[in-house]
């Protein structure tokens, strides 16, 4: 991938995949958030780890199941469009090369699970009412 | 009214009565009654009139009253004068007996044939019993009962017409009568019977006398009070000597002994046990009470036991009517137990199953309705968490850096400074000047140049300061990002109520299923009480049938009650309520005194036997037979000393007669009060042997004994054996008139002192 410069159009068509533990971590996070799908806590863990300034440390493996870019952060150009900017933004580079974007999404992505497993503990009973309060914050 | 003690011509004590009859229906006082009713009327040869007594007797116009209970004389007993007037040969002759010496108890009485021997004997069997007397004498030689009651009747009138002395009625005598007098352990007993000439010149049998005196005194003996004296007398006479069955048996003479000896010894034994112990008498009279319900209930039907068979069937009738009411009553009572409970789970039901609750399934439906709303929008708030949430947690600061970022970047790209890059522009607007100014206005190069110059200068000035911080985003797309950031709190708020409606779906399926498990264990309890009437539903049916085929088969038994009651009336006489409890109640005692005469049968047998064996061993000269047994059923075996019946060993003539004199015998000896014994001819056809064993039997007993002899018979040889014996000696004497009219008289003596 190199440093070419990276388009919205590669966001929404590569996969991206974040360590074997936090996919399984993350797929347990679906379960007891009552999610249906995969990318819904990976994005809430993603997001999470933004609110954290400090760069996230890149996973010592990427063995997790991919998820497309489109499903990940939203198939509208707005979405993809945002999602690259909080990435950029937060990492503090201005135009991120594909291989930037696949280690920033995998380091919050491990990260953020981590963040929301220790957040959701104890809340296990009712799910979406722990979602719902960070919608209250 | 007393009446007489039917147990007195049993010859049997109290305790062995008592043994004998325990267990059995048998009115005691009852059958009193009727046995006096029948002695004192059934003689007459005119049922109807014991009929009669019988219909006020079970109507309950009269009754039984109490039982003399008088015990039975005990101990010897000795005649001691036998008086005739008019009877027979005897116009006037009293014969004066000595006291009983059981040193000497045999009483010789000599006489030729037609001198007064029989009439001796006849005299005392009338004496006593009168019209039984000739009734029992008439059975005893017709066993079978070919002649009637009417016939008997009529003979004995007959028997007393030909037994006045015709010489004395000649002289216009007009009482006949004999009187015994007795010594028993209470004293002295006369008895008299009279009997009178009517003035038809014939006996007139109604007005026959029969008088007791008692005691040293001779006294009347004296009648309680509401009894009638002859009834009471004739009662007194079996209590003090014996039955009149007993006595036909007891004064025997030698021609009853010979034709008594041609039967069977089978038939021997049951004719004198049932004779002398009375029981023949109960069973004529249990026959008499049979005749009287078959003739009161009009029976077309000869069975005896066709009246009983109707009123078994009518009482199995009643008894299965019974039987059916009682178990219906019971099922009733157990489908109204039934009923109760059903009402009891009917209001139970209705109490849990109120209008205001809703029914399970609107509420199924309810739930699935908000279960399948919940899911969608727990879908729609996962949906928007997802795409809301991440903006919302990457915290206030990245938001607002992001914004500050995109609105520079904005206004970087709306300074348009590409257009100084483009030098043709410059150029057109070089030129514009140029044509407009004048020719003479040298001032507008300079102006050119100094325009060119700050064009130069702001080409290259933009040309360094256009770094955006997101440049990948065309300016349509930042202004997307800044509207999409600053509507971010209107997508939280979006967020906010899929999450309240979320949570009101939770609480109302919550609600839902509280209320779901409430009306669930509600059908729990219906469905029990349902189960329940479903079990007395199905009980109560069942129940239902059987009362319903209870009550089919009530109505059919009732309408077969129904026609028997009909042809049991058509039967047994309109009035069959009241006549069948007549007929019923005398059945009942018919059968009672039946049962009572089988249940004595075989103890009378079991009295008489030990008896029996001594005086058949005494008499018989062939020693083989050393028992006799009487089995219950009355069969007699003959046991040799190995147990063998000689039964079948065909005896003599003169063995028949010695088995028949031993069993006539017997009766004297186990009668309690050992009565006298009168034997007419006692030695009739009896081989040398066995007279002298007779001879040496009857006198060496301890018993009263008249023998009655004809001169060949006991004389000679035969007077020496028992001469020391003798007590006393009479001889009859017999003188005919010139009217050839005899009359005998009786002096002392005997043959060999006439001869000598």
């Amino acid at each position: 991938m190199g440093n070419t410069a990276f388009h919205l159009n590669d966001l929404s068509r590569m996969d991206f995949r974040t360590s074997a533990t936090a996919d399984q971590k993350n797929s347990e996070l679906q379960q007891s958030l009552h999610l249906d799908y995969r990318y819904q806590p990976a994005r809430i863990a993603i997001g999470l780890s933004l609110s954290n300034p400090q760069p996230p440390r890149v996973p010592a493996d990427v063995l997790g199941k991919p998820i497309r870019g489109e499903t990940l952060f939203g198939q509208e150009d707005v979405d993809l469009a945002l999602w690259l900017t909080l990435l950029s933004q937060h990492a503090g580079v201005v135009s991120p090369s594909r291989k930037q974007v696949a280690d920033l999404v995998a380091g919050h992505w491990a990260r953020g699970v981590e963040m929301l497993v220790k957040a959701s503990f104890g809340n296990e009973a009712h799910p979406q009412d722990f979602l719902a309060g960070y919608a209250t914050r | 009214m007393p009446s007489a003690n039917p147990f007195h011509s049993i010859q049997l004590d109290a305790a062995e009565l008592q043994g004998a009859l325990a267990g059995i229906d048998f009115a005691a006082a009852d059958f009193g009654f009727v046995l006096q009713a029948r002695r004192r009327l059934a003689g007459s040869g005119n049922r109807r009139k014991l009929f009669s007594v019988l219909d006020d007797f079970f109507s309950k116009q009269t009754t039984g009253g109490e039982v003399i209970g008088d015990a039975l004389i005990k101990g010897p007993i000795a005649l001691t004068r036998v008086s005739f007037r008019n009877w027979k040969v005897f116009a006037n002759v009293d014969f004066e007996l000595p006291q009983l010496d059981e040193d000497k108890p045999v009483i010789l009485i000599g006489g030729n044939n037609g001198y007064g021997k029989t009439s001796f004997l006849e005299g005392i069997l009338y004496c006593l019993f009168g019209r039984s007397a000739h009734t029992e004498r008439v059975r005893l030689q017709e066993p079978d009962g070919q002649t009637s009651p009417a016939q008997r009747a009529a003979g004995y009138k007959k028997f007393l017409d030909r037994a006045f002395h015709r010489p004395s009625r000649a002289q216009g005598e007009t009482t006949m009568f004999v009187r015994t007098e007795w010594r028993t352990v209470e004293g002295p007993l006369c008895i008299e019977r009279r009997w009178y000439l009517g003035e038809d010149d014939e006996v007139s049998v109604d007005d026959e006398v029969l008088m007791l005196w008692g005691g040293e005194d001779r006294n009347v003996v004296e009648v309680p009070a509401d009894i009638e004296a002859s009834q009471f007398y004739q009662t007194e006479i079996e209590r003090c000597l014996l039955s009149a069955g007993a006595a036909s048996f007891m004064l025997f003479d030698a021609e009853q002994v010979h034709w008594f000896s041609e039967r069977g010894v089978d038939d021997q034994v049951r004719l004198v046990t049932e004779r002398s112990f009375g029981l023949s008498e109960w069973k004529e009279a249990a026959a008499d009470l049979r005749d009287y319900a078959r003739d009161r209930g009009r029976r077309i039907e000869k069975e005896v036991g066709a009246y009983d068979n109707q009123r078994r069937l009518l009482e199995s009738f009643q008894h299965q009517l019974q039987e059916l009411d009682d178990t219906a009553a019971e099922l009733e009572r157990e489908i109204a137990a039934l009923r109760v409970s059903r009402e009891a789970s009917f209001a139970k039901i209705a109490s849990l199953d109120q209008s205001s609750y809703e029914t399970l399934q609107s509420l199924l439906e309810r739930r699935q309705f908000l279960t399948t709303e919940y899911g969608r929008v727990s879908h729609e708030f996962a949906s928007i968490a997802s795409a809301v949430l991440p903006f919302e947690v990457v915290g206030k600061s990245l938001r607002a850096a992001v914004v500050q970022a995109l609105a520079a970047d904005c206004d970087k790209a709306n300074e348009d400074f590409e257009v100084f890059k483009n030098d043709r522009v410059l150029q057109t607007l070089v030129q514009r000047l140029r044509s407009q100014s004048v020719e003479s206005d040298g001032g507008v190069e300079n102006t050119i140049v100094q325009l060119t110059s700050a064009w130069k200068k702001l080409a290259e000035e933009k040309a360094e300061s256009a770094e955006l911080r997101h440049p990948f985003l065309t300016p349509i797309l930042r202004e997307a990002l800044l509207a999409r950031l600053g509507k971010h709190d209107d997508d939280l708020g979006r967020l906010r109520s899929v999450s309240e409606t979320l949570s009101a779906l939770s609480t109302g399926l919550k609600d839902l299923n509280l209320k779901i498990a409430q009306v669930e264990a509600r059908n729990a309890v219906i469905a029990t009480h349902e189960n329940e009437l479903q079990h007395i539903g199905v009980r109560l049916r069942e129940l239902e049938i059987k009362v319903s085929e209870l009550s089919t088969r009530r109505s059919k038994i009732s309408a077969e009650r129904s026609h028997a009651i009909g042809l049991f009336e058509d039967d047994f006489g309109a009035a069959a309520a009241d006549q069948g409890n007549i007929i019923r109640d005398a059945l009942k005692l018919a059968g009672g005194i039946e049962s009572a005469a089988n249940a004595l049968l075989p103890h009378c047998f079991e009295k008489i036997t030990g008896v029996l064996t001594k005086n058949y061993l005494a008499l018989s000269h062939k020693d083989v037979v050393q028992q006799v047994r009487i089995s219950v059923d009355g069969r007699v075996e003959l046991l040799d000393a190995a147990g063998n019946d000689l039964r079948s060993i065909e005896g003599s003539a003169g063995e028949k007669q010695i088995f028949a004199m031993a069993l006539l015998a017997a009766i004297c000896e186990f009668a309690p009060n050992r009565l006298p014994a009168i034997i007419d001819t006692p030695l009739g056809r009896l081989d040398p042997d066995h007279r002298q064993r007779l001879l040496r039997f009857f006198s060496s007993r301890p018993i009263q004994t008249i023998m009655l002899s004809q001169p060949n018979e006991i004389n000679g040889a035969a007077l020496q054996l028992i001469e020391d014996r003798v007590a006393a000696r009479f001889l009859l004497e017999h003188r005919v008139d010139s009217r050839g009219l005899g009359t005998s008289r009786a002096r002392q003596g005997y043959f060999d002192e006439v001869a000598a």
